[in-house]
């Protein structure tokens, strides 16, 4: 069995730090080195202040309560479903099937409250689905031997067409108001003025950055993303692992199909079809590495606030869709271009 | 080969000068992404793009031409083929579509039961299922009478126009008489149409197209997007500010739509559009921006609301849910959730339209049972007026069921029997079908 201790923590820990292991090649070489590295892991969570401070600048009255409140609604959707893509993608794979598994949710909830269904069974319904989903994206993947990119994208494709085969055109759904506040950025929790999404959003953080650190779990996700041979050598639990994994992944799509739900009110197949790229998009930012084994939630936090932030300070500045997405090209190729010059954790064991 | 450890080696020369070359490139690139770029505190035109087209409509018909199909008749006849009571609804058709004659003169009705069959560039979202639905329903009354085979044979391409004309050619082959098709090119299928009228399959394309052969049966998007605007302007006293939401960029229709919206504007220097973003005809979407243009645009007042389709409500429902009041706004869908919204909100509501899927069917099937029927169009291409519920109709469209969660489409019920009449004075010769099939 692997020693959990020797599995790299979340954001990899300076003992693994390349310039740290290397053969010196000078004092100073090594130092600018560390300091770049350094730099370079900082860089989202300098980038999410520089942001706000440049929307504070550019934007007139930008520092109001319904301007935060918005930006963060839109940073914990995208965030709730980017976590579960984060830990995929440290373990090595990667979950397309997040904008099917949000568009069925969100058909689920709207038709089945429209019927009078309890709302609790309703969510059982919705996570026994999700945990299903993901269970079969993860043994499928185990079982055929292939990677997890093409049967979470055959399982999205299934999915979808599940989805659309229910709403078949003709759909009419519901919503209860508490949902549809939670995700209003004029709505409460409780007596607290803030949506109950991004406050749902805040614990979720809390609770998968302390799961991937502190738990065995989560660091045999780890050690499954820096080199799967080794990870069954040692006998990381491969399986269940990426069973957990991929579960949660699609716990948290179709959590946001729920919130999706309440959001826009009506029943659309389609709706998540924006974060198919985007969940990467915010974890790539975020300084995840793609390689896997490396990486963390908290770092995706940060790409989440990232891609809000620019889209809002573009869009306030005048800048269309067009630019928009070009900008965040930019962004990601200029990022990860950076993150992309350490070394997969396999090969600096 | 093992990963070499250590400090990365300096880059040469020629990396650097590489990388200088690229970021050089991706700031021209964003230079051109910036100059094509919408105000957003602007004046009154919504897009250079729109307003070109706007005020230049040969620019287009001239581009347009230049798109001439390989192996179909690219002959055109003027707005004098069109039947005087519908001439109104071709004004600016040039922005729109071409016109082409009669290609039916030869068509030789077939005897037996009718093969309906469609071709489809996409199913994945409720309109186009909405539209397989209602040909189904109608073929199903068709088979019951005797007059169709039973079966209603749908290939849909999902995006792709190569594998469309693919299954389109297998259609043919197959022995289908009517070809619905919503064709993913105006041009790819030109020579297909020619192949199908020697077999004496009629094709009756949902979209414009480009080349004659096929019938094209569709509502003037040009027309119907300036109604629209015209009534809005209208209803807001020609003063305010405006948010225009477009549908997908790029694509031919939305900016018709853009350049419609923009022409009803002139001469009204008192609207302003003040934020001008990309909806893509999809409800969550123009949600979501606008959302996130009201967070950063927080003093600006938002009076009224340039809907491409679809994205109406839901712009409206980020500004209740944004605390903001809510904008004025003509509706064109006639779905279940803008009847709702119109019922709630009737002062805000200043124009509406059904753009449902089943009126679209219908007018489709109505006219492949004349030609079936061995009447003969004036011209090929047919545009109706689109129809939609008045403050003296409304009730005939909504039902007290519909809410503004509700994403079904009304009944089509109230705007057949106008379409049958508009459609009837394009046909001569032959004996008119005594009945009509019907969606529900």
């Amino acid at each position: 069995m692997t020693d959990p201790d020797s599995i790299p923590a979340p954001d990899g820990p300076p003992g693994l730090a390349p310039a740290a292991r290397q053969p010196a090649a000078g004092a100073s070489r090594k130092a600018a080195a560390a300091s770049a590295a350094n730099f370079t892991s900082a860089l989202p969570y300098l980038l999410v202040p520089v942001l706000f401070i440049l929307s504070l600048t550019f934007i007139p009255g930008y520092f109001s309560k319904g301007s935060i409140v918005s930006l963060l609604i839109l940073a914990s959707l995208l965030g709730l479903s980017s976590l579960g893509q984060t830990m995929t993608i440290i373990a090595g794979g990667i979950d397309l099937s997040i904008p099917a598994v949000i568009g069925l949710s969100d058909i689920i909830v709207t038709q089945l409250y429209y019927r009078h269904w309890s709302l609790p069974v309703i969510f059982l319904a919705i996570a026994a689905l999700a945990i299903l989903i993901g269970t079969i994206s993860a043994v499928s993947s185990v079982l055929l031997h292939v990677h997890s990119l093409i049967t979470s994208f055959g399982m999205s494709l299934v999915v979808s067409g599940i989805a659309l085969e229910w709403s078949n055109g003709q759909t009419s759904g519901a919503v209860p108001g508490w949902l549809t506040s939670g995700v209003s950025a004029i709505g409460h929790t409780g007596p607290l003025p803030i949506p109950l999404i991004i406050i749902v959003w805040a614990v979720a953080s809390v609770l998968a950055v302390a799961f991937m650190r502190l738990t065995r779990i989560g660091r045999e996700t780890y050690a499954l993303g820096a080199n799967a041979v080794a990870a069954r050598l040692a006998i990381v639990r491969s399986t269940w692992t990426l069973v957990v994994v991929f579960s949660v992944s699609a716990l948290c799509a179709a959590m946001v199909g729920v919130f999706f739900a309440g959001y826009s009110g009506i029943p659309d197949p389609t709706v998540g079809e924006p974060y198919f790229f985007l969940t990467i998009t915010a974890v790539m930012i975020g300084g995840t590495s793609l390689l896997g084994g490396r990486g963390g939630y908290l770092r995706t936090v940060m790409g989440a606030l990232i891609v809000a932030e620019l889209t809002t300070l573009l869009v306030g500045v005048g800048f269309n869709a067009s630019f928009q997405e070009l900008a965040l090209g930019i962004l990601v190729i200029a990022l990860t271009s950076s993150y992309g010059r350490e070394l997969k954790v396999a090969a600096k064991i | 080969m093992p990963a070499q450890p250590g400090p990365r080696p300096h880059r040469p020369w020629s990396r650097k000068a590489a990388i200088a070359v690229l970021a050089v490139a991706l700031s021209a690139l964003s230079a051109c992404g910036s100059s094509a770029v919408t105000s957003a505190g602007g004046g009154s035109s919504s897009s250079s793009a729109a307003s070109s087209a706007a005020s230049s409509p040969a620019a287009v018909s001239t581009s347009s031409s230049a798109a001439a199909p390989a192996g179909g008749s690219n002959t055109e006849v003027g707005i004098s083929a069109v039947p005087a009571g519908a001439q109104a609804n071709y004004a600016n058709y040039q922005l729109y579509a071409k016109l082409y004659p009669n290609a039916y003169q030869n068509f030789t009705p077939p005897t037996g039961p009718v093969k309906y069959c469609e071709s489809t560039f996409y199913l994945g979202n409720t309109y186009q299922q909405g539209l397989t639905a209602a040909f189904k329903q109608m073929v199903n009354q068709e088979a019951s009478a005797g007059h169709a085979q039973s079966g209603f044979i749908v290939e849909n391409s999902n995006n792709s126009t190569a594998t469309q004309v693919s299954q389109f050619q297998s259609e043919i082959q197959s022995g289908c008489n009517v070809i619905f098709i919503a064709a993913g090119s105006t041009t790819a299928f030109c020579s297909l149409f020619q192949t199908a009228i020697s077999k004496n399959v009629v094709v009756v394309s949902m979209d414009p197209v480009y080349c004659n052969n096929a019938i094209t049966v569709s509502f003037d998007v040009y027309e119907n997007s300036y109604q629209l605007a015209a009534n809005l302007y209208k209803g807001m006293n020609y003063q305010g500010n405006l948010l225009e939401i477009t549908g997908v960029p790029g694509v031919a229709d939305a900016a018709t739509a853009s350049a419609a919206a923009a022409a009803a504007r002139q001469g009204h220097p008192g609207l302003k559009v003040v934020g001008n973003y990309t909806g893509q005809w999809t409800a969550s979407v123009a949600q979501t921006a606008t959302a996130q243009w009201l967070a950063s645009h927080p003093g600006v007042k938002v009076d009224g609301i340039i809907d491409a389709g679809a994205m109406g409500v839901a712009a409206e429902t980020a500004l209740q849910q944004a605390g903001r009041p809510l904008a004025k706004v003509s509706l064109q869908e006639g779905d279940c959730q803008e009847l709702a919204f119109a019922k709630a909100n009737p002062s805000l509501v200043t124009f509406m339209t059904d753009q449902a899927p089943a009126p679209g069917a219908y007018a489709a099937m109505n006219v492949a049972l004349r030609i079936l029927a061995g009447q003969q169009p004036a011209l090929d291409t047919i545009l109706y007026p689109i129809p939609g519920p008045t403050p003296a109709t409304f009730n005939q469209w909504y039902t007290p069921s519909m809410t503004t969660s509700s994403a079904c489409f009304a009944s089509p019920k109230p705007a057949l029997p106008a379409l049958t009449t508009y459609l009837g004075q394009f046909f001569t010769g032959g004996q008119a079908p005594a009945s009509f099939p019907e969606p529900s």
